[in-house]
Protein backbone atom coordinates (compact mmCIF):
# COMPACT_ATOMS: atom_id res chain seq x y z
CA UNK A 1 0.00 0.00 0.00
CA UNK A 2 3.21 2.62 1.04
CA UNK A 3 4.76 1.55 -2.35
CA UNK A 4 1.25 2.77 -4.51
CA UNK A 5 0.60 5.48 -2.43
CA UNK A 6 4.57 6.29 -3.08
CA UNK A 7 3.96 5.79 -6.79
CA UNK A 8 0.83 7.87 -7.30
CA UNK A 9 2.73 10.81 -5.56
CA UNK A 10 5.55 10.35 -7.42
CA UNK A 11 3.58 10.37 -10.30
CA UNK A 12 1.63 13.66 -9.43
CA UNK A 13 4.98 15.33 -8.45
CA UNK A 14 5.62 14.42 -12.08
CA UNK A 15 3.23 15.72 -13.67
CA UNK A 16 3.07 18.89 -11.55
CA UNK A 17 6.92 19.49 -12.77
CA UNK A 18 5.29 19.26 -16.52
CA UNK A 19 2.46 21.42 -16.08
CA UNK A 20 2.29 25.56 -16.62
CA UNK A 21 2.53 28.12 -13.55
CA UNK A 22 -0.29 30.25 -14.41
CA UNK A 23 -3.53 28.68 -12.40
CA UNK A 24 -5.93 29.90 -14.69
CA UNK A 25 -6.28 33.07 -17.06
CA UNK A 26 -10.11 34.06 -16.70
CA UNK A 27 -11.42 36.09 -14.37
CA UNK A 28 -14.06 33.47 -13.01
CA UNK A 29 -13.13 29.77 -13.39
CA UNK A 30 -15.15 26.81 -12.13
CA UNK A 31 -14.01 24.72 -9.75
CA UNK A 32 -15.06 21.67 -8.00
CA UNK A 33 -13.40 19.19 -5.35
CA UNK A 34 -14.02 15.71 -3.86
CA UNK A 35 -12.70 15.91 -0.34
CA UNK A 36 -12.02 13.08 2.36
CA UNK A 37 -11.20 13.98 5.80
CA UNK A 38 -10.59 12.53 9.30
CA UNK A 39 -11.87 14.70 12.48
CA UNK A 40 -10.65 14.16 15.94
CA UNK A 41 -10.54 15.56 19.54
CA UNK A 42 -7.93 12.89 20.32
CA UNK A 43 -10.18 10.51 22.22
CA UNK A 44 -13.21 10.05 19.53
CA UNK A 45 -12.65 9.68 15.12
CA UNK A 46 -14.46 10.41 12.46
CA UNK A 47 -14.36 10.28 8.61
CA UNK A 48 -15.57 13.15 6.69
CA UNK A 49 -16.06 13.60 2.68
CA UNK A 50 -17.92 16.30 0.59
CA UNK A 51 -17.97 17.76 -2.94
CA UNK A 52 -18.38 21.43 -3.05
CA UNK A 53 -18.65 23.26 -6.62
CA UNK A 54 -17.46 26.69 -7.02
CA UNK A 55 -15.61 29.70 -8.56
CA UNK A 56 -12.23 30.89 -8.54
CA UNK A 57 -12.36 35.14 -8.33
CA UNK A 58 -9.68 37.37 -9.41
CA UNK A 59 -7.43 34.24 -9.48
CA UNK A 60 -7.00 34.10 -5.99
CA UNK A 61 -10.35 33.74 -4.33
CA UNK A 62 -12.48 31.02 -4.32
CA UNK A 63 -16.13 30.29 -3.27
CA UNK A 64 -17.58 27.40 -3.28
CA UNK A 65 -21.26 25.42 -1.90
CA UNK A 66 -20.50 22.14 -0.58
CA UNK A 67 -22.39 19.13 0.26
CA UNK A 68 -21.36 16.59 2.48
CA UNK A 69 -21.20 13.43 4.55
CA UNK A 70 -19.21 13.31 8.14
CA UNK A 71 -19.63 11.81 11.81
CA UNK A 72 -19.37 13.74 15.05
CA UNK A 73 -20.00 12.78 18.60
CA UNK A 74 -23.78 12.46 17.96
CA UNK A 75 -23.79 9.99 14.74
CA UNK A 76 -23.93 11.21 10.89
CA UNK A 77 -24.15 14.23 9.89
CA UNK A 78 -25.44 15.73 6.12
CA UNK A 79 -23.20 19.33 6.32
CA UNK A 80 -24.49 21.65 3.80
CA UNK A 81 -21.85 24.57 3.31
CA UNK A 82 -19.74 27.28 1.94
CA UNK A 83 -16.17 27.38 1.52
CA UNK A 84 -14.19 30.78 1.35
CA UNK A 85 -10.78 30.07 -0.33
CA UNK A 86 -7.86 32.53 0.05
CA UNK A 87 -4.61 31.40 -2.01
CA UNK A 88 -1.59 32.89 -0.87
CA UNK A 89 -0.32 33.19 -4.88
CA UNK A 90 -1.73 34.69 -7.00
CA UNK A 91 -2.70 32.75 -9.91
CA UNK A 92 -0.27 30.03 -8.99
CA UNK A 93 -0.64 26.02 -9.47
CA UNK A 94 1.49 25.83 -6.75
CA UNK A 95 0.64 27.83 -3.53
CA UNK A 96 -0.66 28.05 0.33
CA UNK A 97 -4.00 28.49 1.15
CA UNK A 98 -6.67 29.03 4.07
CA UNK A 99 -10.18 28.32 3.71
CA UNK A 100 -13.12 28.74 6.03
CA UNK A 101 -16.23 27.04 5.95
CA UNK A 102 -19.75 27.60 7.51
CA UNK A 103 -23.42 25.82 7.32
CA UNK A 104 -26.02 23.70 8.50
CA UNK A 105 -25.79 20.46 9.44
CA UNK A 106 -28.61 17.74 9.26
CA UNK A 107 -28.27 14.88 10.82
CA UNK A 108 -29.25 11.42 8.41
CA UNK A 109 -30.08 9.53 11.86
CA UNK A 110 -31.75 10.10 14.70
CA UNK A 111 -30.71 8.50 18.18
CA UNK A 112 -34.49 7.94 19.86
CA UNK A 113 -32.66 9.02 23.22
CA UNK A 114 -30.77 11.90 22.42
CA UNK A 115 -33.09 13.17 19.76
CA UNK A 116 -30.21 15.79 17.95
CA UNK A 117 -31.75 18.62 15.56
CA UNK A 118 -30.20 20.18 12.97
CA UNK A 119 -27.56 22.90 13.75
CA UNK A 120 -24.74 24.52 12.71
CA UNK A 121 -21.18 24.02 11.48
CA UNK A 122 -18.32 26.03 11.01
CA UNK A 123 -14.36 25.70 10.45
CA UNK A 124 -10.80 26.69 9.14
CA UNK A 125 -8.21 25.28 7.72
CA UNK A 126 -4.53 26.03 6.19
CA UNK A 127 -3.46 23.84 3.82
CA UNK A 128 -1.68 23.59 0.22
CA UNK A 129 -2.61 22.87 -3.07
CA UNK A 130 -0.98 21.67 -6.59
CA UNK A 131 -2.57 21.62 -9.78
CA UNK A 132 -0.65 19.40 -11.56
CA UNK A 133 -2.51 19.84 -14.57
CA UNK A 134 -4.40 21.92 -16.06
CA UNK A 135 -7.38 20.82 -14.92
CA UNK A 136 -6.62 18.93 -12.07
CA UNK A 137 -5.11 19.00 -8.83
CA UNK A 138 -4.51 18.09 -4.88
CA UNK A 139 -4.63 19.55 -1.96
CA UNK A 140 -4.08 18.77 1.41
CA UNK A 141 -4.98 20.79 4.74
CA UNK A 142 -5.11 21.04 8.24
CA UNK A 143 -7.38 22.58 10.82
CA UNK A 144 -10.13 23.19 13.23
CA UNK A 145 -13.88 22.19 13.16
CA UNK A 146 -16.61 23.18 15.23
CA UNK A 147 -20.40 21.60 15.35
CA UNK A 148 -23.16 22.59 17.58
CA UNK A 149 -26.30 20.97 17.74
CA UNK A 150 -29.48 20.93 20.33
CA UNK A 151 -31.45 17.87 21.44
CA UNK A 152 -34.18 16.81 23.42
CA UNK A 153 -32.74 14.04 25.46
CA UNK A 154 -35.35 11.16 26.27
CA UNK A 155 -34.88 8.95 28.53
CA UNK A 156 -37.22 6.16 30.42
CA UNK A 157 -37.48 8.14 34.11
CA UNK A 158 -39.11 11.46 31.61
CA UNK A 159 -41.48 8.86 30.53
CA UNK A 160 -42.81 7.72 33.76
CA UNK A 161 -42.37 11.10 35.32
CA UNK A 162 -43.18 13.77 32.68
CA UNK A 163 -43.65 16.48 35.43
CA UNK A 164 -39.95 16.74 35.51
CA UNK A 165 -38.76 19.24 32.77
CA UNK A 166 -35.52 17.93 31.18
CA UNK A 167 -34.45 20.84 28.73
CA UNK A 168 -32.25 20.51 26.43
CA UNK A 169 -28.66 19.04 25.61
CA UNK A 170 -26.28 21.11 23.26
CA UNK A 171 -23.96 19.12 21.89
CA UNK A 172 -20.97 20.91 20.82
CA UNK A 173 -17.72 19.45 18.51
CA UNK A 174 -14.44 21.04 18.78
CA UNK A 175 -12.15 19.17 16.31
CA UNK A 176 -9.17 18.84 14.77
CA UNK A 177 -9.38 18.17 11.04
CA UNK A 178 -7.05 16.39 8.17
CA UNK A 179 -8.24 17.04 4.65
CA UNK A 180 -7.16 15.83 1.13
CA UNK A 181 -9.17 16.88 -1.87
CA UNK A 182 -8.56 16.32 -5.60
CA UNK A 183 -9.11 19.24 -7.45
CA UNK A 184 -11.03 19.59 -10.90
CA UNK A 185 -11.21 23.02 -12.97
CA UNK B 1 12.15 29.38 20.12
CA UNK B 2 9.62 28.33 16.72
CA UNK B 3 9.87 24.94 18.55
CA UNK B 4 8.41 26.39 21.82
CA UNK B 5 5.58 28.39 20.27
CA UNK B 6 5.10 24.67 17.97
CA UNK B 7 4.72 22.62 20.82
CA UNK B 8 2.86 25.12 22.61
CA UNK B 9 0.61 25.69 19.89
CA UNK B 10 -0.05 21.83 19.67
CA UNK B 11 -0.98 21.60 23.04
CA UNK B 12 -3.30 24.20 23.02
CA UNK B 13 -5.17 22.39 20.11
CA UNK B 14 -5.02 19.43 21.87
CA UNK B 15 -6.43 20.74 24.96
CA UNK B 16 -9.28 22.68 23.26
CA UNK B 17 -10.01 20.14 20.59
CA UNK B 18 -12.92 18.27 22.76
CA UNK B 19 -16.74 17.08 21.97
CA UNK B 20 -18.72 18.62 25.67
CA UNK B 21 -22.20 18.24 25.73
CA UNK B 22 -24.58 21.52 27.51
CA UNK B 23 -27.63 20.70 29.43
CA UNK B 24 -29.68 23.63 29.10
CA UNK B 25 -32.66 23.88 31.34
CA UNK B 26 -34.36 25.34 33.67
CA UNK B 27 -33.94 24.26 37.65
CA UNK B 28 -34.12 25.47 41.16
CA UNK B 29 -31.00 26.91 41.82
CA UNK B 30 -29.31 27.77 45.03
CA UNK B 31 -29.24 30.84 47.19
CA UNK B 32 -26.73 31.19 49.17
CA UNK B 33 -26.01 33.22 52.42
CA UNK B 34 -22.42 33.49 53.63
CA UNK B 35 -21.37 31.32 57.16
CA UNK B 36 -21.04 34.51 59.21
CA UNK B 37 -24.06 35.76 58.32
CA UNK B 38 -26.35 32.57 58.26
CA UNK B 39 -25.26 31.37 61.85
CA UNK B 40 -25.93 35.51 63.03
CA UNK B 41 -29.51 35.04 61.98
CA UNK B 42 -31.57 33.68 64.64
CA UNK B 43 -33.75 36.54 66.20
CA UNK B 44 -36.29 36.74 68.33
CA UNK B 45 -39.44 38.80 66.56
CA UNK B 46 -42.89 40.00 67.55
CA UNK B 47 -45.86 37.65 67.23
CA UNK B 48 -47.49 36.41 63.70
CA UNK B 49 -50.00 34.26 62.56
CA UNK B 50 -49.50 30.82 62.62
CA UNK B 51 -49.60 29.35 59.07
CA UNK B 52 -47.66 26.95 57.77
CA UNK B 53 -47.39 24.62 61.29
CA UNK B 54 -45.92 21.54 62.15
CA UNK B 55 -45.08 20.61 65.63
CA UNK B 56 -46.41 21.36 68.28
CA UNK B 57 -44.30 21.25 72.18
CA UNK B 58 -44.73 22.37 75.43
CA UNK B 59 -42.34 22.90 78.07
CA UNK B 60 -43.15 24.02 81.51
CA UNK B 61 -45.97 27.06 81.13
CA UNK B 62 -44.86 27.41 77.84
CA UNK B 63 -46.41 25.76 74.09
CA UNK B 64 -44.10 26.48 71.33
CA UNK B 65 -45.35 25.75 67.92
CA UNK B 66 -42.84 25.28 64.89
CA UNK B 67 -43.33 27.27 61.52
CA UNK B 68 -41.96 25.14 58.72
CA UNK B 69 -38.79 26.31 57.90
CA UNK B 70 -39.13 29.74 59.67
CA UNK B 71 -38.74 29.28 62.80
CA UNK B 72 -41.14 28.99 66.59
CA UNK B 73 -43.64 30.67 67.92
CA UNK B 74 -43.54 31.15 71.56
CA UNK B 75 -46.67 31.06 73.35
CA UNK B 76 -47.16 31.33 77.50
CA UNK B 77 -49.90 28.74 78.26
CA UNK B 78 -50.19 30.08 82.16
CA UNK B 79 -53.98 29.95 81.38
CA UNK B 80 -54.79 27.37 79.01
CA UNK B 81 -58.26 29.14 78.45
CA UNK B 82 -56.17 32.46 77.38
CA UNK B 83 -53.02 31.80 75.91
CA UNK B 84 -50.96 34.37 75.01
CA UNK B 85 -48.49 34.64 72.43
CA UNK B 86 -45.17 36.15 73.57
CA UNK B 87 -43.19 36.34 70.13
CA UNK B 88 -41.80 34.60 66.80
CA UNK B 89 -38.58 33.32 67.23
CA UNK B 90 -36.91 33.32 63.64
CA UNK B 91 -34.36 30.29 62.56
CA UNK B 92 -34.10 29.95 58.97
CA UNK B 93 -34.71 25.97 58.54
CA UNK B 94 -36.31 25.10 61.28
CA UNK B 95 -38.46 22.09 61.72
CA UNK B 96 -38.61 21.10 65.05
CA UNK B 97 -37.35 21.68 68.30
CA UNK B 98 -36.77 19.80 72.25
CA UNK B 99 -35.69 21.81 75.26
CA UNK B 100 -33.93 20.76 78.11
CA UNK B 101 -33.07 22.50 81.29
CA UNK B 102 -33.96 26.02 79.78
CA UNK B 103 -31.87 25.05 76.63
CA UNK B 104 -33.53 24.98 73.18
CA UNK B 105 -32.14 22.96 70.77
CA UNK B 106 -33.26 23.65 66.93
CA UNK B 107 -31.91 22.32 63.73
CA UNK B 108 -30.97 25.87 61.90
CA UNK B 109 -30.82 24.12 58.61
CA UNK B 110 -27.12 22.35 58.89
CA UNK B 111 -26.49 23.16 62.34
CA UNK B 112 -28.03 22.34 65.80
CA UNK B 113 -28.45 25.46 67.49
CA UNK B 114 -28.70 26.30 71.22
CA UNK B 115 -30.71 28.72 72.83
CA UNK B 116 -30.73 29.80 76.51
CA UNK B 117 -34.57 30.54 77.00
CA UNK B 118 -34.12 31.37 80.76
CA UNK B 119 -35.71 34.54 79.81
CA UNK B 120 -38.35 33.53 77.25
CA UNK B 121 -38.79 37.05 76.53
CA UNK B 122 -35.16 37.08 75.43
CA UNK B 123 -33.81 34.05 74.05
CA UNK B 124 -30.00 34.12 73.20
CA UNK B 125 -27.90 31.90 70.59
CA UNK B 126 -25.59 30.63 73.20
CA UNK B 127 -23.42 27.66 71.24
CA UNK B 128 -23.99 25.10 68.10
CA UNK B 129 -22.21 22.42 66.63
CA UNK B 130 -21.95 22.88 62.92
CA UNK B 131 -22.48 21.10 60.28
CA UNK B 132 -24.37 18.37 61.41
CA UNK B 133 -26.66 18.24 58.69
CA UNK B 134 -24.29 19.38 55.67
CA UNK B 135 -27.13 18.37 52.84
CA UNK B 136 -30.13 19.34 54.38
CA UNK B 137 -31.31 22.18 51.88
CA UNK B 138 -34.88 23.77 51.84
CA UNK B 139 -37.38 22.97 49.47
CA UNK B 140 -37.51 24.30 46.10
CA UNK B 141 -40.03 24.45 43.47
CA UNK B 142 -41.50 21.21 42.84
CA UNK B 143 -41.31 20.13 38.84
CA UNK B 144 -37.48 21.04 38.69
CA UNK B 145 -33.99 19.88 39.27
CA UNK B 146 -31.80 21.36 42.01
CA UNK B 147 -28.36 22.33 40.77
CA UNK B 148 -25.92 20.97 42.90
CA UNK B 149 -24.55 23.55 45.47
CA UNK B 150 -21.23 24.19 46.66
CA UNK B 151 -20.93 24.45 50.21
CA UNK B 152 -17.36 26.79 49.35
CA UNK B 153 -20.00 29.32 48.28
CA UNK B 154 -22.17 29.14 51.80
CA UNK B 155 -24.91 28.04 53.39
CA UNK B 156 -28.04 26.97 50.88
CA UNK B 157 -31.39 29.12 52.46
CA UNK B 158 -33.57 29.18 49.24
CA UNK B 159 -33.76 28.34 45.41
CA UNK B 160 -34.69 30.20 42.50
CA UNK B 161 -36.15 29.15 39.00
CA UNK B 162 -33.22 29.94 36.58
CA UNK B 163 -31.87 28.39 33.39
CA UNK B 164 -28.64 26.84 33.76
CA UNK B 165 -26.44 25.47 31.46
CA UNK B 166 -23.81 22.87 32.48
CA UNK B 167 -21.46 20.72 31.38
CA UNK B 168 -22.55 17.01 31.63
CA UNK B 169 -21.46 13.63 30.16
CA UNK B 170 -22.09 12.26 26.78
CA UNK B 171 -23.84 9.36 26.69
CA UNK B 172 -27.01 8.40 25.14
CA UNK B 173 -28.78 7.47 28.33
CA UNK B 174 -27.35 9.92 30.21
CA UNK B 175 -30.18 11.83 32.49
CA UNK B 176 -29.14 14.56 34.15
CA UNK B 177 -25.61 15.82 36.81
CA UNK B 178 -28.47 17.19 38.83
CA UNK B 179 -30.27 16.19 42.04
CA UNK B 180 -33.71 14.95 41.95
CA UNK B 181 -35.71 15.53 44.99
CA UNK B 182 -34.66 11.98 46.32
CA UNK B 183 -31.10 13.11 46.65
CA UNK B 184 -32.03 16.32 48.10
CA UNK B 185 -31.77 15.67 52.13
CA UNK B 186 -35.07 18.05 53.52
CA UNK B 187 -35.35 18.29 56.80
CA UNK B 188 -38.86 18.75 56.87
CA UNK B 189 -40.37 16.91 60.16
CA UNK B 190 -40.98 18.45 63.20
CA UNK B 191 -38.59 17.54 66.41
CA UNK B 192 -39.74 15.99 69.29
CA UNK B 193 -38.91 14.45 73.01
CA UNK B 194 -40.12 11.62 75.08
CA UNK B 195 -40.78 14.12 77.73
CA UNK B 196 -37.76 13.37 80.28
CA UNK B 197 -37.75 15.17 83.57
CA UNK B 198 -36.61 18.99 82.74
CA UNK B 199 -37.50 18.78 78.95
CA UNK B 200 -40.50 19.39 77.14
CA UNK B 201 -42.82 17.52 75.58
CA UNK B 202 -43.89 16.76 72.16
CA UNK B 203 -46.19 14.88 69.58
CA UNK B 204 -45.79 11.70 68.24
CA UNK B 205 -45.05 13.15 64.90
CA UNK B 206 -41.18 13.37 65.52
CA UNK B 207 -37.67 13.02 63.72
CA UNK B 208 -36.06 14.02 66.84
CA UNK B 209 -36.10 12.35 70.62
CA UNK B 210 -34.30 13.76 73.98
CA UNK B 211 -33.34 10.53 76.02
CA UNK B 212 -30.91 11.51 79.02
CA UNK B 213 -28.30 13.62 77.88
CA UNK B 214 -28.61 12.62 74.38
CA UNK B 215 -30.56 14.12 71.72
CA UNK B 216 -31.41 11.61 68.63
CA UNK B 217 -31.61 13.55 65.01
CA UNK B 218 -33.25 11.23 62.18
CA UNK B 219 -31.76 12.97 59.20
CA UNK B 220 -32.37 10.78 55.60
CA UNK B 221 -31.26 7.74 56.74
CA UNK B 222 -28.70 8.48 59.46
CA UNK B 223 -29.77 8.73 63.04
CA UNK B 224 -27.41 11.46 64.36
CA UNK B 225 -26.50 11.04 68.95
CA UNK B 226 -25.61 14.30 69.84
CA UNK B 227 -24.33 14.48 73.26
CA UNK B 228 -25.71 17.65 74.68
CA UNK B 229 -24.61 16.92 78.32
CA UNK B 230 -22.50 20.15 78.30
CA UNK B 231 -24.95 22.67 75.85
CA UNK B 232 -22.02 24.96 75.61
CA UNK B 233 -20.38 21.68 73.48
CA UNK B 234 -22.27 19.53 71.94
CA UNK B 235 -20.70 16.68 70.30
CA UNK B 236 -21.89 13.44 68.26
CA UNK B 237 -20.30 10.35 67.59
CA UNK B 238 -20.62 8.51 64.29
CA UNK B 239 -24.06 8.78 62.95
CA UNK B 240 -25.85 5.44 62.67
CA UNK B 241 -27.19 3.61 59.24
CA UNK B 242 -30.58 3.13 59.16
CA UNK B 243 -31.54 1.38 56.02
CA UNK B 244 -36.06 2.19 56.15
CA UNK B 245 -37.78 5.30 55.29
CA UNK B 246 -37.79 6.46 59.18
CA UNK B 247 -40.50 9.39 59.77
CA UNK B 248 -40.87 9.22 63.43
CA UNK B 249 -38.65 8.84 67.29
CA UNK B 250 -40.18 8.13 69.76
CA UNK B 251 -37.99 7.35 73.02
CA UNK B 252 -39.22 5.29 76.24
CA UNK B 253 -37.71 3.43 78.71
CA UNK B 254 -34.15 3.92 77.07
CA UNK B 255 -35.50 2.39 73.80
CA UNK B 256 -35.88 4.39 69.91
CA UNK B 257 -39.11 3.69 68.51
CA UNK B 258 -38.88 4.30 65.06
CA UNK B 259 -42.39 4.80 62.87
CA UNK B 260 -40.59 4.02 59.62
CA UNK B 261 -42.55 3.84 56.09
CA UNK B 262 -42.67 0.30 55.78
CA UNK B 263 -42.63 -0.93 60.28
CA UNK B 264 -42.27 -0.02 63.25
CA UNK B 265 -38.66 -0.24 64.66
CA UNK B 266 -36.80 -0.84 68.38
CA UNK B 267 -33.13 0.45 69.03
CA UNK B 268 -31.85 -0.26 72.27
CA UNK B 269 -30.46 3.26 73.90
CA UNK B 270 -27.70 1.02 76.45
CA UNK B 271 -25.01 2.44 74.42
CA UNK B 272 -26.58 6.23 73.86
CA UNK B 273 -23.44 7.08 71.31
CA UNK B 274 -24.43 4.23 69.36
CA UNK B 275 -28.46 2.67 68.91
CA UNK B 276 -28.31 -0.93 68.24
CA UNK B 277 -31.30 -2.44 66.55
CA UNK B 278 -33.64 -4.61 68.64
CA UNK B 279 -36.14 -5.83 66.88
CA UNK B 280 -38.87 -4.51 63.54
CA UNK B 281 -42.66 -5.24 62.83
CA UNK B 282 -43.07 -4.82 59.63
CA UNK B 283 -46.58 -3.73 57.41
CA UNK B 284 -47.15 -2.18 54.21
CA UNK B 285 -46.12 0.50 53.07
CA UNK B 286 -47.23 3.71 54.72
CA UNK B 287 -46.91 6.57 57.54
CA UNK B 288 -46.96 5.28 61.06
CA UNK B 289 -46.55 7.44 64.07
CA UNK B 290 -45.63 5.47 67.60
CA UNK B 291 -46.29 5.91 70.73
CA UNK B 292 -45.47 3.63 73.48
CA UNK B 293 -46.69 3.24 77.26
CA UNK B 294 -46.28 0.10 79.39
CA UNK B 295 -46.36 -2.71 77.32
CA UNK B 296 -47.51 -1.88 74.42
CA UNK B 297 -46.63 0.44 71.27
CA UNK B 298 -49.23 1.97 69.30
CA UNK B 299 -48.94 2.54 66.07
CA UNK B 300 -51.18 4.43 63.60
CA UNK B 301 -50.52 3.62 59.67
CA UNK B 302 -51.62 6.39 57.44
CA UNK B 303 -52.34 6.22 53.10
CA UNK B 304 -52.00 8.96 50.48
CA UNK B 305 -50.10 11.43 49.46
CA UNK B 306 -46.51 10.33 49.99
CA UNK B 307 -47.67 7.45 51.88
CA UNK B 308 -48.83 5.53 49.40
CA UNK B 309 -50.57 2.37 50.79
CA UNK B 310 -53.82 1.76 51.14
CA UNK B 311 -54.56 1.22 54.97
CA UNK B 312 -55.70 3.37 57.15
CA UNK B 313 -55.69 1.49 60.96
CA UNK B 314 -54.51 1.65 64.12
CA UNK B 315 -52.11 -1.48 65.35
CA UNK B 316 -51.67 -2.11 69.22
CA UNK B 317 -48.00 -3.79 69.39
CA UNK B 318 -46.71 -5.45 72.20
CA UNK B 319 -43.18 -4.62 72.90
CA UNK B 320 -42.92 -6.54 75.95
CA UNK B 321 -40.23 -7.65 74.46
CA UNK B 322 -38.39 -4.91 72.53
CA UNK B 323 -36.03 -8.00 70.46
CA UNK B 324 -39.42 -9.77 69.27
CA UNK B 325 -42.27 -7.07 68.88
CA UNK B 326 -45.86 -8.75 68.21
CA UNK B 327 -48.86 -7.39 66.54
CA UNK B 328 -51.48 -7.66 68.85
CA UNK B 329 -54.60 -6.30 67.67
CA UNK B 330 -55.65 -3.73 64.31
CA UNK B 331 -58.14 -1.47 63.96
CA UNK B 332 -59.86 0.22 60.90
CA UNK B 333 -59.80 4.58 60.84
CA UNK B 334 -60.28 7.23 58.49
CA UNK B 335 -57.01 8.74 57.69
CA UNK B 336 -55.09 9.09 61.51
CA UNK B 337 -52.13 10.98 61.71
CA UNK B 338 -50.65 11.90 65.33
CA UNK B 339 -51.35 10.04 68.47
CA UNK B 340 -50.86 10.01 72.40
CA UNK B 341 -51.70 8.41 75.00
CA UNK B 342 -52.31 9.12 78.25
CA UNK B 343 -52.83 6.29 80.97
CA UNK B 344 -56.40 5.09 80.45
CA UNK B 345 -56.80 7.17 77.44
CA UNK B 346 -55.87 7.14 74.02
CA UNK B 347 -56.49 10.18 71.42
CA UNK B 348 -55.53 9.78 68.11
CA UNK B 349 -55.46 12.45 65.12
CA UNK B 350 -57.96 10.62 62.72
CA UNK B 351 -57.39 13.82 59.74
CA UNK B 352 -60.65 14.94 58.14
CA UNK B 353 -62.66 13.13 61.12
CA UNK B 354 -60.63 14.68 63.62
CA UNK B 355 -59.47 13.85 66.95
CA UNK B 356 -61.29 10.73 68.37
CA UNK B 357 -60.46 9.71 72.23
CA UNK B 358 -60.88 6.17 73.35
CA UNK B 359 -60.64 4.29 76.12
CA UNK B 360 -57.71 2.30 76.70
CA UNK B 361 -58.15 0.43 79.88
CA UNK B 362 -57.50 -2.47 77.72
CA UNK B 363 -55.15 -1.43 74.95
CA UNK B 364 -55.81 -4.97 73.04
CA UNK B 365 -59.40 -3.36 72.42
CA UNK B 366 -58.96 0.10 72.49
CA UNK B 367 -60.04 0.82 69.11
CA UNK B 368 -63.66 -0.92 70.23
CA UNK B 369 -64.18 1.57 72.25
CA UNK B 370 -64.22 5.20 70.97
CA UNK B 371 -65.69 7.43 74.11
CA UNK B 372 -65.26 10.82 72.29
CA UNK B 373 -64.72 12.39 68.68
CA UNK B 374 -64.54 16.01 67.81
CA UNK B 375 -65.41 16.04 63.80
CA UNK B 376 -64.96 20.13 63.72
CA UNK B 377 -61.32 20.48 63.71
CA UNK B 378 -59.10 18.61 61.52
CA UNK B 379 -56.19 17.39 64.15
CA UNK B 380 -52.91 16.74 62.79
CA UNK B 381 -51.05 15.40 66.18
CA UNK B 382 -51.59 15.86 69.75
CA UNK B 383 -49.63 15.86 73.33
CA UNK B 384 -51.64 14.74 76.31
CA UNK B 385 -50.23 16.62 79.01
CA UNK B 386 -51.90 16.31 82.37
CA UNK B 387 -55.36 17.21 81.98
CA UNK B 388 -54.42 19.14 78.88
CA UNK B 389 -55.00 18.04 75.19
CA UNK B 390 -53.01 20.07 73.39
CA UNK B 391 -54.08 19.37 69.78
CA UNK B 392 -52.15 20.34 66.33
CA UNK B 393 -54.58 21.24 63.75
CA UNK B 394 -54.77 22.73 59.81
CA UNK B 395 -56.11 25.67 62.18
CA UNK B 396 -53.92 26.19 64.38
CA UNK B 397 -53.64 24.86 68.34
CA UNK B 398 -56.53 23.27 70.28
CA UNK B 399 -56.67 22.99 73.62
CA UNK B 400 -59.41 20.61 75.72
CA UNK B 401 -59.63 19.80 78.97
CA UNK B 402 -59.86 16.30 79.61
CA UNK B 403 -60.48 16.69 83.53
CA UNK B 404 -63.67 14.19 83.21
CA UNK B 405 -62.13 12.28 79.85
CA UNK B 406 -65.93 11.49 79.63
CA UNK B 407 -66.59 14.65 79.40
CA UNK B 408 -63.69 16.62 77.42
CA UNK B 409 -64.47 20.24 76.90
CA UNK B 410 -62.98 23.14 74.52
CA UNK B 411 -61.03 25.77 76.46
CA UNK B 412 -59.10 27.51 73.25
CA UNK B 413 -57.54 27.91 70.03
CA UNK B 414 -54.29 29.23 68.88
CA UNK B 415 -53.79 30.99 65.58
Amino acid sequence: MQRIILIIFLFLLGLSAQAQEMLTTKKFDFVSSINTGVNTDFYNSNFSMAVTNGVIMNQRYMLSLGLGIEGNQTGTQLPMFFEGKYLFLKNRKKTPFISVTSGYLQPLYRNYWQNVQGGFTAGAQIGFQNFFSDHVGISTSVGYRYWRQRGEQNYYYYDIMPFYGNGAYIYISNRFEVRLALLFK
Amino acid sequence: MKNILLICSALLMITSCRDKVIHQHMANVPIYEDYESFRSSIAFEGVRAIENQMGIYSYNQYLFVVEENEGIHFIDNSNPSSPNKLGFLNVRGCTGMAIKNNKLYVNNLIDIAVIDVANIQQPTVIARLEDVFPQNYPLGEAGHYYQKPDPEKGVVIGWEIQEVKEEVENSPYYYGNLYQMDNVSVANESIATGGASGSSVAGSITKFALNNDHLYVMNDFNLHAINISNPMNLTQGEPVRIWRTVETLFPYDNHLYMGTTTGMMIYSLANPESPEHQGTIVHTTACDPVVVQGDYAYVTIRSGTTCMGEINQLDVVDVSNPANPILKSSFSLTNPHGLGVNGDVLFVCDGSDGLKVFDNTDPLVVGDHLTQSFSTIQAIDIIPLGNLAIVLTKDGVYQYDCTDVQNIQYLSQIQ
